[in-house]
């Protein structure tokens, strides 16, 4: 019977010993508290960290009155590191109301973010109190205790939003107050006024460096994917002057676009608008003046109706061109060439196709910054599509700033709300999350399948001389093929492409001028410890086939491959090695181009 | 006509005359030399290979010809290189943005007059 008991009492120790969490024993303890203090001489920097903040759990699940010292400065200091964050919530299971004047404090600190005073409130209410800090009459003793402090501090918990109820003052409690915060940051998010943005990494920023949603640009739930993308180059306007040769010259290049296009499950759309202008002056001593100006306005669109993966597809285009020149000849003034043409094309074409390439560039930001943050275990839960798409817009509204600090300040804010990103990030993940954001090896990478044939109706209008090869109505076949994959956590891209055109119902005696070529590109991105771009390897291919059908015409043939390599070694030196090959009907063109740059790097010190 | 484009129509005649025949390579066309703004070509170097090598995918000069005379894509990157700074970007500029349609003229790609080439105009005298 007594044997009987004893093992029963044995089986119910063990069983009560498994099913208790760990904690630290009392002679633990004191090595924790040990560890958390000062950094082994063994043991690196990294790994140290590491420790500590298991250092610190295992004290806030200790209940051992020790640990509630050394947790409060963590709380209080750690503002870097999710150690602190760690104590915060190690102080509400210690239990311990030593702990509450730090926890009310982190609460009313505006420079705390959210997650960290959502943490202190919990720890307080485990605790028992209430989350308003001890100020205000009265508030020494009671506040504590949750029972007499003012509506003061109560102004501390609106600080993360708008309708605080707590803010009455009148005897919120912790819970209470908790709530009363999560509706105001939901409302003010609703507002466009985000109360995101605060924390202590980057200093007291101001609410309008996270753009609220109506800030954010319009796209559909649906939609697959976007662009907006405006291009203008306007480098190359050149003027001069000099009198040695009295001689003036002027040129201009100058050119902008627009394109814009949404992708959604049943349609998709996209536009492009674009001008040119080429303009020059050269006034040579004596007579000879070369005046010529080109003007060149085009736009397109393409709208497909989707069912499933098969598409109807429309096309539209028109493009206008002038050109202007005026030549005088500097050995007779009267053998001035002057010359205007112009150029129209107004075109349509429908067909139908399967698939489509989308530009995935931001979304592999996206899972580039999912990484990052999984690497420097900083990855508190997977970024999911509503999160992911609050980012890529968020990025696309703050394209137009010089600097990266609001999309920086805008990017951890929302992954810090989304309980995605762990405690503050300290200086290294930040520079590794301003690597992401600044990465422009993410433009135009394509991935999907697309192919398309069409038919397509059109009218140009050619200048009689010289005679036009095609003019007046145009009837053509028009086909094209896209593919892209992105491979190797992104880092390698494989794309391709191809295309045919055949001109239909040429009337007699007019020749049907056929063109078709495919491509292939190889594309491997590299890059450093902390996410720097280190280079890129380019190789591509492609092969091209034509026939103009005129008399004693020659079918073109023209295999062409280029290959690129490019790799920093440092900030100052790299290497750039470029070659490409190509031949036309037996015509061979070769060129390789290698640069290589070592920089020394300065040190420099001044006083 | 003005005596300089009655030389250069001259020149033109008797490059057709005695091309036939010839050992010419004319070169491949890009998918943007015929069919208007519903086909388009990417943009073209601003280098006067790049420049040349535009004007032979558009069929407006050929690749190589055994005729010297022949205004071909070696002639067409020796005369651009050639050139001034400011004209020499001006001619590179202006075939960049040049349709196709513009860039041939009566004679291409066998036996192009290049005084007809509007943007080697640029190129002056």
């Amino acid at each position: 019977m007594r044997a009987t008991t004893l093992l029963g009492a044995a089986i119910a120790i063990a069983v009560a010993v498994i099913a208790s969490p760990a904690r630290a024993q009392p002679a633990e303890v004191a090595g924790q508290i040990k560890l958390i203090e000062t950094q082994p001489p063994d043991m690196d920097r990294a790994t140290w960290k590491d420790r500590r903040r298991d250092a610190a759990r295992k004290l806030g699940q200790s209940k051992d009155k020790r640990a509630v010292g050394v947790l409060i400065r963590l709380a209080e200091t750690e503002t870097f590191d999710i150690i602190g964050e760690i104590a915060i919530e190690g102080l509400g299971n210690l239990g311990d109301p030593a702990a509450v004047p730090i926890l009310q404090k982190i609460i009313a600190d505006p420079a705390r973010d959210k997650a960290q005073k959502d943490l202190a409130r919990k720890a307080l209410a485990k605790i028992g109190t209430d989350a308003r800090p001890a100020t205000g009459t009265g508030a020494t003793g009671t506040g504590a205790t949750g029972t007499g402090a003012t509506g003061t501090g109560a102004t501390g918990t609106g600080a993360t939003g708008t309708g605080a109820t707590g803010a009455t003052g009148t005897k919120a409690t912790g819970t209470t107050g908790a709530k009363a915060t999560g509706t105001g940051g939901a409302a003010s998010t609703e507002g466009g006024t985000s109360a995101l943005g605060a924390g202590s990494l980057l200093g007291e920023r101001p609410a309008s460096d996270v753009p609220g949603p109506g800030a954010l640009p319009a796209v559909a739930d649906d939609a697959l994917a976007a662009y907006e993308r405006v291009t203008f180059a306007g480098g190359t306007a050149n003027v001069g002057y000099d009198t040695a040769r009295k001689r003036v010259d002027f040129d201009a290049d100058v050119a902008g676009q627009y394109q814009k296009r949404v992708e959604r499950e049943a349609f998709a759309w996209g536009w492009n608008a674009a001008a040119h202008i080429v303009a020059g002056y050269v006034n040579p001593d004596g007579p000879a003046l070369t005046r010529g100006l080109q003007l060149d306005a085009s736009a397109d669109g393409e709208a497909r109706l989707y069912s499933g993966q098969v598409y109807g597809i429309g096309r539209a285009a028109a493009q206008a061109q002038v050109n202007y020149i005026s030549d005088v000849d500097p050995n007779n003034a009267g053998n001035t060439l002057k010359d205007t043409r112009s150029t129209a094309d107004l075109q349509v074409a429908i067909g139908g196709g399967y698939g489509r390439v989308l530009d995935v560039g931001a979304a592999i930001r996206v899972r580039r910054l999912a990484r990052t943050l999984e690497a420097a275990r900083a990855l508190g839960k997977r970024i999911d599509p509503t999160v992911a798409r609050r980012l890529q817009l968020t990025w696309w509204a703050l394209r137009g700033e010089r600097s990266t600090y609001r999309a920086l300040v805008a990017t951890v804010a929302i992954l810090r709300e989304a309980g995605i990103l762990l405690g503050e990030p300290d200086a290294g993940l930040s520079y590794e999350i301003l690597n992401v954001l600044r990465d422009s090896q993410l433009y135009l990478r394509p991935s999907g399948v697309d192919l398309w044939l069409a038919v397509g109706e059109g009218y140009l209008k050619r200048p009689d001389q010289p005679t036009p090869i095609e003019s007046g109505r145009v009837e053509q076949l028009l086909a094209q093929a896209a593919y892209g994959a992105q491979l190797d956590d992104d880092k390698l891209e494989i794309s391709g492409g191809a295309y045919a055109r055949l001109r239909l119902l040429a009337p007699a005696n007019t020749p049907s001028p056929s063109a078709a070529g495919a491509s292939a590109r190889f594309r491997r991105f590299a890059y450093g410890e902390h996410g720097d771009p280190l280079g890129a390897i380019d190789v591509s291919a492609s092969l091209q086939v034509s026939n103009d059908d005129l008399m004693n015409t020659q079918i073109g043939q023209r295999l062409t491959g280029q290959l690129g390599f490019t790799w920093w070694l440092n900030p100052a030196s790299g290497v750039r090695l470029a070659a490409s090959l190509g031949e036309d009907r037996g015509a061979v063109f070769f060129g390789a181009e290698l640069t290589a740059t070592y920089g020394l790097l300065d040190g420099t010190f001044a006083r | 006509m003005t005596g300089r484009l009655a030389i250069a129509a001259v020149c033109v005649g008797w490059a057709v005359a005695c091309g036939a025949g010839d050992d010419t390579t004319e070169g491949t066309r890009a998918e943007c030399a015929q069919g208007g703004a519903l086909t388009d070509c990417p943009d073209a170097q601003r280098t006067s290979q790049g420049a040349c090598w535009r004007l032979v995918d558009c069929g407006a000069i050929s690749v190589v010809s055994d005729n010297t005379n022949r205004f071909t894509w070696a002639h067409c990157v020796d005369d651009i290189d050639r050139l001034t700074a400011d004209r020499q970007r001006l001619v590179i500029d202006c075939i960049a943005a040049s349709t196709c349609d513009e860039l041939r003229v009566e004679g291409s790609p066998r036996a192009p007059d290049p005084n007809q080439m509007h943007c080697l105009r640029f190129g002056g005298p």
